[in-house]
């Protein structure tokens, strides 16, 4: 992917760590709404570093940056970035916590702090496009300082949680109207619950969108004697203690792979 | 109304008997298979196939039910509207095609299902599952040789919603439960990332009552096991390692599923049945063209199918054994 | 491939409105008629002057079976003769023959409110639906536009059975059904139009623009949509190896019909897919609405019925 230079406007810290860029393209627009930069080059240095971009004007070239400092332990980076011009190459592999449906009226995110920052370019595209939109967070946000931008941005649109409580989600989702949809992040197994909650409210695939972090744990269906367990290397049912070969077949239902008997 | 007794001694003779090789339904048309869209429309709209190997599957099937229900049985609750109508369906072909061997009253909802090749019947209402011993679809699959599948239509999509499967061709319908028809169908190498899966489910989807189709599927199982479940894959699936040129013809058999599809006009569902045969290698060879034939589409077979199939390791000796015989 | 007909005898005659006639079918035989489902419709054939006219009406009875059928007929001036001959030819007594019910037009199964919007005589298959939902004491409401209430088939019973779930517009009294309706309705919602084209088109967009996913938006068709100039082409058919010219202003289903090749079909105005026939060579001016863009993109499949050949020839797998 070829290198775009763009030129820094205005430089803002949001959080602890966090820097927010309003940056405009010199020649060669970035490709996407929303996306991430993979590698940033200046004055000869090139850093390898995650960069979340989101695009403010379509006209005049204009993106906002997101930086996060803590993620590398370059002092150069910390201390001296940016300076007035430097050239940026893109991740294609990124894929954007949210992706604006046609005609979507409202968005409900629900994060964590392990998704924050993969929601901040989405929470500018939403202004820009003039999408309503709610955020709830769960955990405590230590950064006081990325809570009082949220606040600004969003002002009364965020709500902070110690957890997501099914009874309090579910009255959330229950009184909202078509149009809304809903973009869930954060750790594997809670996205899962959320979505399972968000579908027995009537929410449809199309209007909910999902990216958890961190790994996500594999079940294997054995075959044998019917129980669910974690995937492992050379599956052994710790139930039924068949050797199982793990196939691709997955059900929905029972959230799991298909574990064959596996015979010599 | 009259009910034809059967004595014990007439009931054997009751199904007229027909060599294997004479009704045996050969699945091969043409000297090589692939995966296709090999539906055809079913002349005669009926779901069942009375053979003389009834009273040894149905049997079976019962045995099969009794000691491991869940793995031959499963619904969704949603299902029930669905499976009432499989059950009226498949009375009214038996009392219509069949009044020998069944029979039927009606009084009102009440009906009193008669199955005089069994000498069995009951009293049920209609609609009120908790006046049968079973639901609908698990009760009257137990008077068939067929496995019954329900497939329902909802969201625009196809769902496995119930199912008796006692014969199955190594899948299982406690995994597949609840999957759309692309999702039960993701393990057929090719059929699935080709997109021909998803242009037979949009066909199935506009299938419409009173024009049913019907495809032949086949494999190969070794000693005729007809209950091939995954579940027990350790008892029936070492006996490929067994097979050599000598005994193919005698422990190698073609397995043909004849499968049909019926659109239910009241809840729009599907029902799929499946009469699964079975023939010996050996008796196969008494038709020379069959033979021929099954030898060609065999040789010409891909590995990946023979794989899938789960005869790969043991076709060259059926192979051997099929040119030795003519 | 087509099924043998249903025979059936006309029961009953009813008049719902001037222009309004329902007919209540029975078997004509012993066997009773097939259950059926909310939004089904039945094809009747109709044999008039040595011609089979195939007309398409909504089941406005009770779904499930309750071993009759029950179908209204709008008298259209200006129709081909079929609603014509149900008005003035079909006389209690009389023996038709109609095909199974079909449903292209279901209740969505995961939906957890119903809105139905019928213009005119689009009103006759939400009569079974809302029979149908009644019964399994789920929510729906209906909005029902017609000229006036003397005009609006099925005004009584409507008032009888379903009071408070109908909102009825009357143009005479100036009052207009508006899309607007279909906006701020909870998750879940699942909209259903049946009348003219254009109304369905617009309430179509209007419910997109609020958001609708595309599986909550649900119509059916009463007649072809005008979709231009029908202009000859020539069409070969690979598996027959045969070559046939489709004349200009007839459709490739009539000409493959014409030719007596096998080949399904229903609908016939580019409605239910069922007469879907994969194309190996040339390009298609798509004119259905059944398949989705991409599908059309994809350019191997065509419904017979309405689309028709964008390059001088096809050739179709048959």
């Amino acid at each position: 992917m070829e290198e775009k230079k763009c030129e820094l406007l205005r430089k803002e810290k949001i959080g602890h760590h966090i820097h927010k860029l309003e940056v405009k393209m010199d020649d060669a627009v970035l490709s996407k709404d929303c996306g991430k930069i993979r590698t940033i080059k200046w004055e000869g240095h090139v850093f390898e570093h995650p960069i979340l971009y989101v695009r403010i004007s379509k006209r005049r070239k204009k993106y906002y940056l997101f930086l996060d400092e803590s993620k590398s332990e370059c002092s150069l980076l910390r201390d001296r970035f940016p300076c007035s011009n430097f050239y940026l190459q893109e991740d294609e592999e990124y894929v954007p916590a949210y992706v604006p449906r046609n005609n979507d009226q409202k968005v409900i995110s629900f994060i964590d702090e392990q998704s924050l920052f993969d929601t901040l370019p989405v929470i500018d595209l939403l202004l820009s496009k003039n999408i309503e939109q709610q955020i709830y967070a769960a955990g405590s946000l230590s950064d006081n300082k990325i809570k009082q931008y949220l606040n600004r941005q969003l002002q009364e649109n965020v709500t902070y949680m110690t957890s997501f409580t099914s009874t309090h989600i579910s009255s959330i989702l229950s009184g909202q109207f078509i149009g809304t949809s809903l973009s869930i992040t954060g750790t594997w197994p809670v996205v899962q619950e959320l979505k399972k909650l968000a579908v027995s409210q009537g929410f449809t695939e199309e209007e909910i969108q999902c990216k958890g972090v961190g790994p996500k744990q594999k079940k294997v269906f054995c075959v044998k004697c019917y129980s669910i367990n974690e995937l492992k290397e050379d599956m052994n049912c710790p139930d039924c203690h068949a050797d199982l070969d793990v196939s691709d077949h997955f059900s929905r239902r029972l959230e799991a792979y298909l574990g064959y008997i596996e015979i010599e | 109304m009259y009910h034809m007794e059967l004595t014990s001694a007439s009931r054997s003779h009751a199904i007229p008997s027909q060599p294997l090789i004479d009704r045996f339904p050969f699945p091969f048309k043409e000297d090589k298979y692939r995966y296709s869209n090999n539906s055809k429309a079913l002349e005669s709209p009926l779901v069942l196939d009375i053979t003389p190997e009834y009273f040894e599957e149905v049997k079976s099937k019962r045995d099969i039910l009794a000691k491991t229900h869940n793995r031959a049985y499963q619904a969704l609750s949603h299902s029930m509207d669905g499976q009432w109508e499989i059950l009226e369906n498949i009375i009214e072909e038996m009392v219509e095609q069949h009044p020998g061997y069944f029979g039927l009253e009606k009084d009102g909802d009440i009906w009193t299902f008669y199955n005089y090749l069994l000498e069995e019947q009951q009293t049920f209402t209609l609609g009120d599952p908790s006046t049968l011993p079973y639901e609908p679809l698990d009760f009257i699959g137990r008077h068939v040789q067929e496995d019954l599948i329900y497939i329902g239509h909802r969201n625009g999509d196809l769902y496995m919603d119930a199912g008796q499967l006692c014969f199955p061709a190594n899948w299982s319908i406690a995994f597949n439960l609840g999957m759309t028809y692309t999702e039960f169908h993701s393990p057929v190498p090719h059929y699935s990332d080709s997109g021909l899966a998803e242009k037979v489910r949009n066909f199935l989807l506009r299938m419409e009552a009173g024009k049913p189709w019907t495809r032949l599927n086949w494999t190969l199982t070794v000693d005729g096991v007809l209950p091939t479940f995954p579940e027990i894959f350790d008892e029936w699936g070492t006996k490929a390692n067994e097979v050599t040129v000598e005994n193919a013809g005698e422990r190698v058999y073609l397995r043909v599923e004849d499968q049909k599809l019926f659109r239910l006009p009241r809840s729009y569902g599907i029902l799929f049945g499946i009469h699964t045969h079975l023939i010996s290698v050996e008796e196969l060879c008494k038709k020379q063209e069959w033979a021929v034939r099954f030898c060609n589409v065999l040789e010409d077979l891909p590995d990946y199918m023979a794989e899938y199939k789960g005869f790969l390791s043991y076709k060259p000796y059926l192979v051997q054994y099929l040119k030795n015989s003519f | 491939m087509t099924a043998q007909p249903l025979k059936v005898m006309v029961k009953d005659i009813k008049r719902e409105s001037p222009f309004v006639k329902s007919f209540t079918l029975i078997p004509a035989g012993s066997k009773p008629l097939p259950g059926f489902s909310g939004g089904s419709h039945i094809t009747t054939y109709l044999r008039h002057n040595d011609q089979t006219m195939e007309r398409h009406y909504s089941l406005t009875n009770t779904p499930g079976r309750p071993g009759y059928y029950k179908i209204a007929v709008k008298r259209e001036e200006n129709s081909k003769g079929g609603s014509i001959y149900f008005h003035e030819s079909v006389q209690v007594g009389d023996q038709l023959d109609i095909s199974y019910p079909k449903n292209n037009f279901l209740l969505s199964f995961q939906g957890s409110r119903h809105i139905f919007i019928a213009a005119g005589i689009g009103i006759t298959p939400f009569m079974a639906m809302m029979k149908e939902l009644k019964k399994q004491d789920k929510s729906f409401e209906l909005h029902y536009a017609a000229k006036s209430k003397e005009a609006c088939a099925f005004y009584n019973t409507l008032l009888s059975h379903f009071k408070k779930e109908t909102h009825f517009y009357f143009s005479k009294e100036n009052n207009r059904m508006n899309p607007e309706l279909m906006k701020n309705q909870p998750i879940g919602t699942h909209v259903y139009f049946c009348g003219p084209e254009a109304m369905i088109k617009e309430y179509a967009n209007t419910a997109a623009s609020y958001g609708y996913p595309e599986a909550n938006i649900h119509f059916e068709l009463f007649s072809a949509p005008d979709t231009g100039p029908k202009h000859a082409f020539q069409v070969y058919l690979k598996r027959s190896n045969m070559w046939l010219e489709v004349p200009e202003g007839e459709s490739l289903l009539d000409t493959l019909l014409a030719h007596e090749i096998d080949v399904p079909y229903s609908c016939k105005i580019g409605g239910c897919g069922s007469c879907q026939q994969f194309v190996s060579k040339g390009e298609i001016d798509h004119r259905d609405l059944f398949l989705t863009e991409t599908e059309k993109r994809s350019t191997d499949v065509m419904m017979t019925c309405v689309s028709r050949a964008n390059s001088p020839s096809i050739e179709l797998d048959i």
